[in-house]
């Protein structure tokens, strides 16, 4: 069972914190670790403009908690926050005790229990995108495959049919041909459409939505999301105009 | 499944915003509205009930993204509550679940939200 953090002592990290003022933080740290508790939650919403001060004051009260066994949830980081942890190599190891509890995707095996392929064929249009969806979903789930596998499938499936749809012209609205071939080590899974031409294997690599985030902005997450949830994307374009997106997930490899 | 309809209800000093069973593109600036409109009617904290949503696109997570820092600029935060776990799940493999702040029931977040507040 993941560790119930909600009840745990808070200790915020001040957005003024100073070489000279990390003591203060580190007495009211040693002083919330000798109740005795468990958790520590760390208040980090104040940090929206990162200097290594704050990084150094966070790594302190990281060692504090490691030498008391005590486990420390950093939280309300800003994006600026965890992408200097992420740039200095750090978010895992300081997030590391959350990602080692059991629910860790990395020791799963997905694999389906059947190996039947499907095949659909439906219009390129929004009001197709739902039942395409839910076929979709009931053959993922007719493989035997569990439902959170599933689930990041799906996603993956309306990411890529919203998208054609999107950059399909209403005029001429065209079929999108869609199959899925599971085997024992993965599934390969092809959309084929004739709407305007999209490679998104093009798109500098990224794959890091909080990265990506931007106040304001609502779209460009969906390639980050489709390279987080399956493990390769090729594209290819026809003489005739035809687009092929092909999308691997591996069963036992970690996404 | 049938199309994300946000809504939107004040409870004594929180707002909650309701996505309904599916956030993607369809809905998705709607959601976005709703969480900048709660924000200019000074709610600094913002509850996300998910308990009906049943998928979310990459549309539907930029909604969440592209807003919170600016509610937790102005101070507040938004809070996803009753989180299905498949979109949990979800949040979880995009890294997202430690950068959103994610409470279990409703009455934690709105509990959440008072002493935040």
């Amino acid at each position: 069972m993941p560790v119930d953090m909600s009840r745990a002592p808070v200790v915020t990290v001040p957005a003024n914190t100073t070489k000279d003022s990390i003591s203060a933080l580190t007495s009211e740290v040693e002083s919330v670790l000798r109740s005795s508790t468990r958790q520590l939650r760390l208040d980090c919403s104040e940090l929206q403009r990162t200097t290594s001060t704050h990084i150094r004051a966070i790594i302190i009260v990281w060692q504090h908690c490691c030498a008391n066994n005590v486990t420390l949830s950093l939280e309300s980081m800003s994006a600026n926050l965890v992408r200097v942890l992420r740039v200095l190599d750090l978010h895992e190891l300081l997030t590391r005790d959350k990602l080692a509890k059991p629910t860790d995707r990395t020791l799963q095996d997905d694999s389906p229990s059947t190996l039947d392929p499907i095949t659909m064929t439906f219009k390129a249009a929004s009001e197709a995108i739902l039942p395409a969806n839910q076929k979709f979903t009931q053959y993922l789930l007719d493989l035997g495959l569990k439902e959170s596998t599933a689930t990041e499938l799906q996603v993956v499936f309306h990411e890529i049919v919203s998208n054609i749809v999107d950059h399909s012209e209403a005029a001429s609205r065209s079929d999108i041909v869609f199959t899925a071939e599971p085997s024992r080590a993965s599934l390969k899974m092809t959309f084929t459409d004739s709407g305007q031409p999209f490679d998104m294997t093009q798109i500098p690599d990224c794959d890091d939505l909080i990265a990506l985030s931007r106040p304001g902005a609502i779209r460009g997450y969906g390639i980050a999301m489709i390279r987080r949830l399956t493990h390769a994307q090729d594209y290819h374009r026809d003489h005739d105009g035809n687009n092929t997106l092909t999308l691997h997930r591996n069963w036992k490899t970690k996404l | 499944m049938t199309d994300g309809v946000v809504s939107t209800e004040v409870l004594d000093d929180a707002i909650i915003i309701r996505p309904g069973a599916v956030l993607d593109n369809t809905n998705a600036h709607e959601m976005a509205n709703a969480i900048t409109t709660a924000q200019a009617g000074d709610f600094r904290n913002i509850i996300v009930d998910m308990a009906e949503l049943t998928l979310i696109s990459s549309a539907g997570v930029g909604s969440i993204l592209g807003t919170v820092e600016s509610v937790r600029e102005g101070g507040g935060d938004i809070v996803l509550c009753q989180v299905p776990p498949n979109i949990k799940h979800v949040l979880d493999v995009l890294d997202l679940s430690e950068y959103l702040t994610i409470m279990g029931s409703m009455s934690d977040a709105v509990s959440s939200c008072r002493v935040a507040g």
